[in-house]
């Protein structure tokens, strides 16, 4: 009993010594390896550490991708399969774990989509641990994309606008029911929208 | 993948299922052997009777905290790997009441109802299909919830930027907080110790 105690308290000490030495040293990275690993400057890097992850709409995402937005790349963080079944135009497939290897470059804003919360902020915080400043997660990952781009409901002042830039992936744009404002599940899509101002008319081919 | 072991749990391959499955066996024995596979073991602690629960958990946090940060500062865990959650302030909040007040009612966690189950306690087994039940009946309430479930997303946020401080302070400051924790739980039990005495003397 006695030697228990003398243990549990060694133990106990035993923490307090490396509690109280983490709290000297400060952060969990030995000054050379920091300045050796570092890409970006110190400063930069603890503001990167933990951010608040930065979100886009897939509708955000859709513009970006049909105006050409310098620098911007799309990454898949889903599997192969899933992948190859459909995926956003222009989009890479990358797996979580290569995600290290993706170094930043100068401009470049990443734009970060799964169908899982948990593997996108990961993946987020990996991409600013080495160094990349502008990284987005698409909110709703593929399921928004599918939603919002490919087979929208659409109405109201900007109903042309999402018309277009759904048919432009290939999608199916519809103008809203009662129904669908009365919250009942949409089934097929009714009817198409035309717009004045689809630029592109209606294009026949789907990007994922 | 959930650093520091070397599996990548969510894309299903059978070495890291096997990895799964051997970390779920160590953990179910670490919580056997610490007695927490008992439904009145837990409930001494909100009772403040047994202070097991929150000497073992606490000890694991301090354990896990310590192990990481020195292991980082060593260069052997990346903690760019290692998984944090995503934070949805009000929805975990929820959770959480939702959570506890289970917790109370069963006198059982999920983890520690796997254990009474496998250990065959009838106890365990019902809580651990409550457990599922709850689980399918959330999944199945996410499209109903789906806007309070989405909300007060801050990212994976952690105590270090959260606090605006070191992780070396905060480090220190779990470890300091639990060592009081531990000397104040045994003043507890040592005390609703000899309360429960004077009550039988009387008697």
């Amino acid at each position: 009993m006695t030697d228990t105690r003398a243990f549990v308290r060694g133990l106990g000490a035993a923490a307090a010594v490396l509690g109280a030495l983490a709290f000297v040293v400060g952060a969990p990275v030995r000054p050379e390896r920091a300045a050796r690993d570092t890409i970006i400057s110190a400063a930069t890097r603890d503001a990167l550490v933990e951010p608040a992850m930065e979100t886009v709409s897939a509708l955000q995402l859709a513009q970006w991708i049909r105006d050409g937005r310098p620098g911007l790349r799309v990454l898949d963080l889903r599997d192969s399969s899933a992948f190859e079944t459909r995926h956003i135009p222009s989009a890479e497939s990358f797996g979580l774990m290569q995600l290290p290897s993706v170094l930043p470059k100068p401009g470049e804003t990443i734009v970060l989509y799964s169908d899982d919360d948990l593997r996108d902020a990961q993946g987020a915080a990996w991409l600013a641990e080495v160094g990349h400043t502008r990284v987005h997660v698409l909110r709703g990952g593929m399921s928004a994309w599918m939603r919002e781009v490919i087979d929208p409901v659409v109405q109201g002042d900007s109903a042309a606008a999402i018309a277009a830039l759904s048919r432009y992936f290939g999608g199916v744009p519809r103008a809203a029911t009662p129904n669908d404002n009365a919250g009942v599940a949409r089934t097929r899509p009714a009817a198409r929208v035309q717009s004045a101002t689809d630029e592109f008319g209606v294009v026949a081919r789907r990007g994922c | 993948m959930i650093a520091p072991l070397p599996f990548d749990f969510a894309n299903g391959t059978q070495p890291s299922l096997a990895g799964a499955l051997g970390v779920g066996i160590a953990f179910g024995w670490c919580l056997e052997r610490a007695g927490l596979g008992s439904a009145p073991k837990l409930m001494g602690q909100f009772t403040l009777r047994d202070m097991t629960v929150l000497k073992v958990m606490f000890s694991a946090i301090v354990t896990a905290m310590l192990g990481l940060f020195w292991l980082s500062w060593l260069g052997v865990v990346d903690l760019a790997r290692v998984a944090v959650p995503p934070t949805f302030i009000g929805p975990q909040i929820a959770g959480g009441i939702v959570f506890g007040a289970g917790m109370a009612l069963a006198g059982l966690c999920p983890g520690t109802s796997c254990v009474a189950a496998a250990t065959g306690r009838l106890d365990g087994l019902t809580v651990a299909g409550g457990l599922f039940a709850g689980v399918l009946g959330a999944g199945l309430a996410v499209p109903t919830i789906a806007r309070f479930y989405e909300s007060g997303s801050r990212g994976t946020l952690a105590m270090p930027a959260a606090l605006g401080v070191a992780r070396g302070t905060v480090t220190f400051a779990v470890v300091a907080g639990a060592l009081a924790a531990f000397a104040l739980a045994g003043r507890i039990e040592r005390a609703m110790a000899a309360r429960a005495g004077a009550g039988r003397v009387r008697q």
